[in-house]
């Protein structure tokens, strides 16, 4: 019975990811974070969930490739 | 001033911004990918790059510099979307982005009249250049030798001789571009008064160019023999075509025979972690959650990944050979009888990986009523989305056996025809369109064609990394939680005492199904296949992931020890499956697919136009298949 109730979590956490990153449109997301004072998310340029366009996904960090002087 | 003011107002300030300029495939993506440390797609042939990308370095000097990479262009009289995100960027015409503070013309060395003819008229801007000359290694291999000096002298501007594919030459181009920035705000100036180049402007461009070439170009080389060679072959108007047929057939009987190994590893895995699971925990909400829910759905998605890698190994090494700019030419004719633009054919083959690329990649059609209609047809070709749910279906319905003599195995032919079904509804939809909605005069092609090139290990490696990255990231996010819900609406409420059916029959999933049921009956489709379609409208593979779930809880007993394939086999009769692939050669999916189409066209009407369409022709072939099928095989 205790294992169980570590479902309540993982439903509500993937019930919580589904309506933000599926069901809720990208003007109300960004509505809602700026009501948090957190920065509108940039766009993927993909319209949502994909990536099978290769969008840009840099793997090097934010600050980029360095070299060395 | 302090130090430490002086630290703060530099690290405030905005980095300098340099820009990607050139024409179509001369290797600026390349370029950025060895600068920034991305990994942004790379192939040889035009029109990879239809919008600006951005990253940034530090370069050899200490300065944090932002790069854009530009789609490819010949010339700033901009005629399609994707040359004009170049135009506009290159003038600072951008809402709060002011132009570029140097531009790196990149030109690809072995076609240096066509390439600095975008350089003369980017030199009229006034603005900071210096010109990468690219491909220094395959115009060295051509003999062609070029002084870099003298056509330094000549242009006016630094010239530094790059090999972007192997990070050749990228040292001196930061050098220089450290030189170039620390000059580049004083003497930039505005460049509002810009206006078209007029015919006689590109005219006396050229002949600057030629003026130019003589003082500059010691040896042009011998043209490309082999490419020559093999393209009076492979362009071949008959021999050609056939040839483009049998490498595409052999890719689908390769995208079989090569992944059957590692995915009898990946189900034995699965299956093994799934027991394993299922021992450890005592019966309860978690076990069924974890071996019913995600590991059942998810699982049997991930099984795929093999498939998918086999299949974009082919087009990858396809892309980077340059074949596919010659399958685009062989194809403009047949492109050409529905009224389709030749440029058409590299978004559609864009598709086969994804919509979304593919929609974005009609952004290199100047006319709009041609991009339209390659835009509306594009969810037609068959995407790697839909690859599980044919394989699922072919693996359940489709014997293993051997036909035309032994040399083909049936489930690649049923595969291939499967493909070439998608490609001739996309035809078919677009002669309707091009003759009711978007009539207009076809426009020729016009396309430059590389020059082959043996095909980089690295870059088919990364792309390959890059693809199985993205298909798991998926099956681990989007397709993990909607498993995870699934679950939950498949499993609560649960039955009621003295139920008989499985508790699935009585869930809220339960019900959505049998509401929805009597709506599909007609098409064949059965409870459990209208809970799976819900779901799938995120993304198509999500379909078989939910069919995983749904028939993981709604069996008992031994038939759960069968796979999934096992358990369709055993429930639905040929006609259901026949008509479900009838289904998913049209069904209007996914989110992100009508996502871009509506930001592509600017308009909810083009989105939900598609939606119908495809809705339409989706319910029509599945009835249709469905009744046949069932008349003459009884169902």
């Amino acid at each position: 019975m205790g294992h169980d109730l570590l479902v309540i979590p993982i439903v509500a956490a993937a019930f919580a990811w589904v309506v933000w990153t599926l069901l809720l449109p990208a003007a109300a997301r960004d509505r809602l974070r700026r009501l948090a004072g957190r920065p509108a998310a940039p766009s993927k340029g993909c319209g949502g969930g994909c990536s099978g366009c290769g969008a840009a996904v840099p793997f090097r960090p934010a600050g980029g490739r360095r070299w060395k002087g | 001033m302090s130090v430490l003011e002086a630290s703060v107002l530099e690290a405030d300030a905005e980095p300098p911004r340099i820009a990607l300029v050139g024409n179509p495939n001369c290797g600026k993506t390349a370029l950025f990918n060895a600068l920034t440390g991305s990994r942004q797609k790379v192939a040889n042939y035009p029109g990879v790059t239809v919008e600006r990308k951005v990253g940034h370095f530090l370069s050899p000097g200490g300065r944090r510099v932002q790069v854009i990479d530009l789609p490819g262009t010949y010339s700033l009289r901009a005629r399609s979307p994707d040359e004009e995100v170049t135009r506009d960027v290159v003038l600072g015409r951008f809402a709060h982005e002011d132009s570029p503070d140097v531009l790196v013309c990149v030109a690809d060395a072995t076609n240096l009249r066509l390439n600095l003819r975008l350089v003369i008229e980017l030199k009229r801007l006034g603005r900071p250049i210096v010109l990468a000359l690219n491909m220094m290694d395959v115009a060295d291999k051509r003999g062609c030798r070029i002084d870099a000096a003298a056509l330094s002298a000549a242009l006016g501007v630094p010239v530094v001789p790059t090999v972007a594919v192997r990070r050749g030459g990228i040292r001196g181009l930061l050098d220089q571009l450290d030189r170039t920035m620390a000059v580049a705000h004083a003497d930039a100036p505005a460049l509002c008064g810009w206006s078209e180049p007029s015919s006689h402007d590109l005219r006396a461009y050229h002949q600057e160019v030629e003026a130019i070439l003589a003082r500059s170009l010691r040896d042009a080389g011998a043209p490309p023999l082999m490419t020559r060679r093999v393209d009076a072959l492979l362009l071949h108007p008959l021999f050609g075509l056939g040839f483009l047929f049998l490498v595409l057939f052999l890719m689908f009987q390769a995208v079989f025979a090569w992944a059957e190994a590692p995915m009898s590893l990946i189900d034995g895995a699965i299956t093994a972690l799934n027991g394993a699971v299922a021992a450890a925990l005592p019966d309860g909400a978690l076990r069924s959650l974890l071996t019913d829910g995600i590991i059942a759905g998810v699982g049997s998605v991930v099984i795929f990944l093999p498939q998918i890698l086999v299949l974009f190994f082919f087009i990858q090494v396809l892309e980077d050979t340059g074949y596919l700019a010659r399958a685009a030419f062989l194809l403009d004719r047949l492109m050409g009888g529905v009224g389709l633009h030749g440029r058409a054919f590299i978004p559609l083959l864009s598709s086969f990986a994804c919509a979304v690329p593919g929609i974005m990649a009609a952004r290199t059609i100047e006319n709009r009523a041609d991009r339209l209609a390659t835009i509306m047809i594009a969810p037609l070709m068959t995407c790697s989305a839909r690859l599980p749910v044919y394989t699922l279906l072919i693996a359940a319905f489709v014997p293993d056996q051997r036909v035309l003599g032994g040399m083909v195995g049936l489930p690649g032919l049923v595969m291939f025809a499967l493909y070439t079904i998608g490609i001739l509804s996309a035809l078919t939809v677009a002669f309707v369109l091009k003759r009711t909605v978007f009539k207009g005069a076809r426009e020729p092609l016009l396309m430059e064609l590389p020059a082959y090139r043996v095909p980089s290990p690295r870059n088919v490696a990364i792309g390959l990394l890059e693809r199985a990255r993205i298909f798991l990231a998926r099956a681990g996010t989007i397709i993990f939680s909607i498993m995870v819900v699934l679950w939950f609406l498949a499993s609560f409420p649960g039955a009621p005492e003295g139920a008989t059916d499985p508790a699935i029959h009585y869930s809220l999933a339960g019900m959505l199904g049998h509401a929805l049921a009597p709506l599909l009956a007609p098409i064949g489709f059965n409870w459990q296949i209208a809970i799976a379609l819900v779901p799938g409208i995120a993304a198509r593979e999500v379909a078989v992931a939910a069919l995983g779930t749904v028939y993981a809880l709604s069996e008992t007993g031994g038939a759960l020890e069968s796979s999934l394939a096992g358990l369709l086999a055993a429930d639905w009769g040929l006609p259901t499956a026949l008509a479900m692939l009838a289904w998913y050669v049209f069904a209007p999916q996914c989110v992100s697919t009508l996502a871009v189409v509506k930001r592509e066209t600017n308009s909810w009407f083009w989105m939900a136009a598609m939606i119908a369409y495809m809705a339409l022709l989706a319910y029509a072939a599945a009835f249709v298949t469905f009744r046949v099928a069932s008349a003459l095989l009884g169902g």
